[in-house]
């Protein structure tokens, strides 16, 4: 075969090259060059270098296993996002064809050696009147010669980002056939940049063109880091309104932008329909960057919000870095000091208007941090996610969560709890006194408060004593918690005997499963340090992560590293410390309806409460009127059909190891108390709130899938084998089958390979 | 368990998917038995296992598959003696590139060979409605019908899923 220099393409040649080989992108600036209009200088790699790269490196393969492991459209979003950060990995670590490496460091030798350049994917489908693809795939700008080869893989390998897959599963585009080109560009200073859409997209009238422009670069605009300047030029009279600016903006000249509005419209009539164009001013000309028929005209944009949810959980670096600061030094310190106003305000007061006030202040608080953590808890989660593709650019490992290593925390607020579950097993185990009592609790038929009861027996013997105090303070402190529509410190007895199945092999506590506590030396007391940090296997790795920097992306290094620490303890904090102040909403609500109940308004308190429905109460209570209630669900259980059996099931190895024990379906949290340790527990989804019966767990299954879920990090920071997205674990497997759990290779067989019914026919 | 605002339900499709629902794939192992034109049968005797091309069909409900094989041959002689077999069906010749695309379906049973005219011409048509250019050998003295009772289908799909399916008990 031919080297690929015929795939190595001058812009200005590429209009003469099918959309099929070169993309759009390529194709749009190269007809924009043939009608006068400038670009800056560049040339496109066809699709051809991309199918010779993926066929040089086995790519196809790679991305085949991991796209039809399971039907691509029931992944869920993190699944995704892990088989692309795979696949990207595979494409990261593949190399480039020789000749063409040499091609491109020939071709790019006309400019000078400091040169900057634009990387940017130009998909066949990418651009067209039919798809944008805007935002979807990558492009790099300001890229040195010396990384041009590792952007140009990146971009090829975004073809399978998370993005793009979400993308072609919504628009029913062929995942497997698709191919990238890539239009490299030589990068030109520029005091003025923009975006313009020649006809208004929000109601498709093409009179009216909306012109945004930011001073500098271009990427300010588009990854809204920047607010722009928005105008509006009417065709028809030609005349620029401005929207409200900012007092920091400078003042553009209106002659420059009448005039940059003219060349727009010419475009445009070239084109022969509404476009968005992005544009720099070089101070005395016009530069195109880039040109694509607007899509969306006269379509409601509802249908694209979900995506758009979904592409704000993947902000990029500046947006994460002010969210980090954010989160971290003003909402989780308002939070805490929320919940701890609330708790310190304690129980509902009889004054009927106090109490509407604060039930109305405790609702509203909800409301609000609800959407708070929909909107920035959620995508500062994706910060661990966003370390990851940092360090694995940086350092192309073998396995690429690797860097879980660096991340991980005994700081969370749930390793703390269950550290205080450790104790209070270890304590039960060294008392028979303590052992009799608890008995004697348990066997109690009321679920009465266990503090009482030890009372006696507190007075004269310590380890009750202390044991009593513990319990307390878990209670007060850990379990505080609004969980599946009521507050986990009300049943006292669940609690207890997940303690008591802990204590039940103390001999193991500090050794076994349960070191992934990394309890301080001396029986369970909290370590007051974060001891992963001196863990020398830590140590090890993150010099080798600021070695790979260098001294000049130290500072780089460093804080994606604190954003991806912070967003890892955050990921699981924020649902416990969010369970805590629905837990301060639920005694009001409750107290609301038990008023109501008294005033004959209502006929009974429901046992499982909808936090919404405090709204509800507080209209009722005072207007005096019977309230509209939400009705919570009980959760279905489907039984498996006999005919039908699971031999076998896969998913993903989300903590390694194998362990072969009987399955425990956890439907809800009071199949917890049936729990016994060691059992391999299957839930549907695991949150943070109610990881503590994982310390009983000898593996565990979850429907919900992906490679960075709760579970995932409980179960790796506990070593305990796990195997997530499952499709139907809760349903397919039933509690008592006879389970190996593979955490190694992500599979999961049930029951014996018995052949009796082969034998009796 | 919980669902409020913990995660984007619109992608998270798979709890409501049928993919792996009874129904599901009792028809994917319906669709591999009625298309796929050959099988591989095992069989046993004197302790060691033996494997043979056969072309074969399938009865509506599944309790039955059945092919059609000269008595002097080796198949025959250990299913004489030993009536325990299993067959392989399978996907490999239409994906050849895929390891997760390829489906296959082993099944075990008990075979017998039909001697009733009455069970013969029933099965005998059956297995010529799917391979009619077998008359001539089906109707040979010196072939013998086999009928396999079936009594469990190990369904294999995506690589390392397994599902165990059991035909219904009448036939």
């Amino acid at each position: 075969m031919d080297t690929a220099r015929n795939f190595l393409i001058p812009l200005a040649e590429a209009y003469d090259h099918p959309a099929s080989l070169l993309g759009n992108k390529a194709r749009n600036l190269s007809f924009c060059i043939r009608n006068g209009y400038r670009a800056p200088d560049g040339f496109a790699l066809g699709i051809d270098c991309y199918h010779r790269f993926t066929r040089d490196n086995n790519l196809q393969k790679a991305i085949d296993f991991e796209l039809y492991r399971k039907p691509f459209e029931n992944m869920r979003w993190e699944e995704i996002w892990d088989a692309a950060f795979r696949i990207r990995s595979f494409f990261a670590r593949g190399s480039l064809d020789l000749a063409l490496e040499k091609d491109i460091l020939s071709y790019t030798s006309k400019w000078p050696a400091d040169a900057k350049y634009a990387v940017r994917s130009s998909a066949p489908a990418e651009d067209s009147a039919a798809h944008s693809f805007a935002g979807i795939h990558e492009s790099y700008v300001n890229v040195p010669v010396s990384e041009l080869t590792e952007k140009i893989k990146l971009v090829w390998a975004s073809l399978w980002s998370d993005r793009s897959l979400l993308y072609r599963l919504e628009n029913k585009l062929d995942a497997k056939r698709s191919a990238m080109a890539v239009l490299i560009q030589v990068m030109e200073a520029a005091p003025l940049t923009g975006l313009t859409f020649t006809a208004d997209p929000a109601t498709g009238n093409r009179d009216v063109m909306i012109i945004e422009t930011v001073e500098g670069s271009l990427d300010r605009l588009v990854d809204n880091i920047e607010e722009p300047q928005r105008f509006r030029y009417h065709k028809k009279s030609n005349t620029i309104s401005a929207d409200q600016k900012n007092s920091s903006q400078k003042t553009i000249d209106t002659d420059l932008l009448q005039g940059l509005a003219h060349k727009f419209s010419g475009l445009e009539k070239i084109f022969e329909t509404p476009i968005d164009i992005e544009w720099a001013w070089t101070g005395s000309e016009l530069s195109i960057l880039q040109v694509r028929p607007i899509t969306r005209i006269n379509k409601t944009l509802d249908q694209d919000s979900e995506r758009e949810w979904y592409l704000t959980l993947t902000p990029k670096k500046a947006k994460l870095m002010q969210l980090a600061e954010r989160v971290e030094n003003s909402l989780i310190p308002e939070l805490i000091a929320e919940v701890e106003a609330f708790t310190a305000e304690g129980a509902p007061r009889a004054e009927e208007k106090l109490f509407l006030e604060s039930l109305n202040r405790r609702g509203e608080s909800y409301e609000k941090w609800k959407k708070v953590y929909q909107d920035q808890f959620i995508p500062f989660a994706h910060g661990i996610r966003s370390f990851g593709l940092y360090y694995n650019e940086l350092l192309k490992p073998d396995d690429p969560y690797i860097f879980i290593n660096l991340l991980k925390s005994d700081q969370l607020l749930a390793s703390k709890r269950n550290r205080t579950l450790v104790k209070l097993g270890s304590l039960l185990a060294e008392s028979s006194l303590l052992k009799e009592k608890v008995a004697a609790y348990l066997e109690e038929e009321e679920n009465k408060d266990l503090s009482h009861f030890l009372e006696e027996a507190a007075t004269s013997n310590p380890a009750v004593q202390e044991f009593k105090n513990v319990f307390n303070k878990l209670l007060a402190e850990d379990m505080n918690i609004f969980y599946e529509n009521r507050s986990l410190a009300e049943d006292q007895k669940l609690l207890l005997k997940t303690i008591v199945s802990l204590g039940s092999n103390s001999n193991n506590l500090q050794d076994q499963q349960l070191t992934g506590f990394n309890p301080a030396p001396g029986s369970g007391k909290p370590a007051a340090e974060d001891s992963d940090l001196s863990d020398p296997g830590r140590l090890e790795l993150e010099k080798e992560y600021y070695s790979a920097a260098g001294r000049e992306k130290k500072k780089e290094a460093e804080n994606w590293l604190r954003i991806g620490r912070l967003s890892w303890k955050l990921r699981d904090d924020d649902n416990i410390l969010l369970g805590k102040l629905e837990n301060q909403l639920l005694e009001y609500v409750r107290e609301g309806l038990e008023r109501l109940k008294g005033e004959g308004l209502l006929d009974k308190v429901p046992g499982k409460i909808a936090l919404g429905d405090w709204k509800a109460v507080l209209v009722s209570l005072r207007d005096k009127k019977k309230p509209e209630l939400t009705a919570v669900e009980e959760v279905a259980k489907e039984k498996r059909k006999p005919q039908l059996k699971p031999r076998q099931l896969t998913g993903q190895p989300s903590s390694p190891g194998l362990v072969t024990a009987m399955a425990r379906v956890i439907h809800s949290v009071d199949d917890f108390k049936n729990v016994n340790k060691g059992e391999i527990l299957v839930f549907d989804a695991v949150q943070p709130q109610m990881t503590f019966i994982i310390s009983l767990a000898g593996g565990i299954i979850e429907r919900r899938g992906g490679m960075l879920v709760h579970s995932s990090i409980i179960a790796r920071e506990m070593e305990i084998p796990a195997v997530n997205g499952v499709s139907r674990a809760t349903e397919l497997i039933e509690t008592g089958d006879l389970i190996t759990l593979n955490g190694d290779l992500g599979i999961i067989v049930i029951g014996e390979p018995e052949f009796n019914l082969e034998k009796s026919t | 368990m919980k669902r409020d605002y913990d995660e984007p339900m619109f992608i998270d499709v798979v709890y409501y998917s049928k993919d792996c629902s009874a129904e599901q794939i009792e028809t994917e192992i319906k669709e591999l038995c009625f298309e796929q034109p050959f099988a591989v049968l095992a069989t046993q005797g004197e302790g060691q296992p033996y494997t043979a091309l056969i072309s074969f069909a399938a009865s509506d409900d599944l309790t039955h598959l059945v092919f059609s094989t000269p008595t002097q041959t080796r198949k025959y002689s250990q299913i004489k003696d030993n009536r325990q077999v299993s067959m392989l069906i399978d996907t490999r010749s239409l994906q050849p590139e895929s390891i997760n695309l390829v489906r296959a379906v082993t099944v075990t049973g008990k075979a017998r060979p039909l001697e009733n005219p009455d069970e013969i011409e029933l099965w005998s048509k059956l297995l010529l409605d799917k391979h009619g250019y077998l008359e001539k050998f089906v109707h040979s003295e010196s072939s013998s019908l086999i009928l396999v009772r079936a009594v469990r289908y190990f369904y294999v799909r995506r690589f390392q899923e397994v599902y165990q399916w059991t035909p219904p008990e009448t036939s």
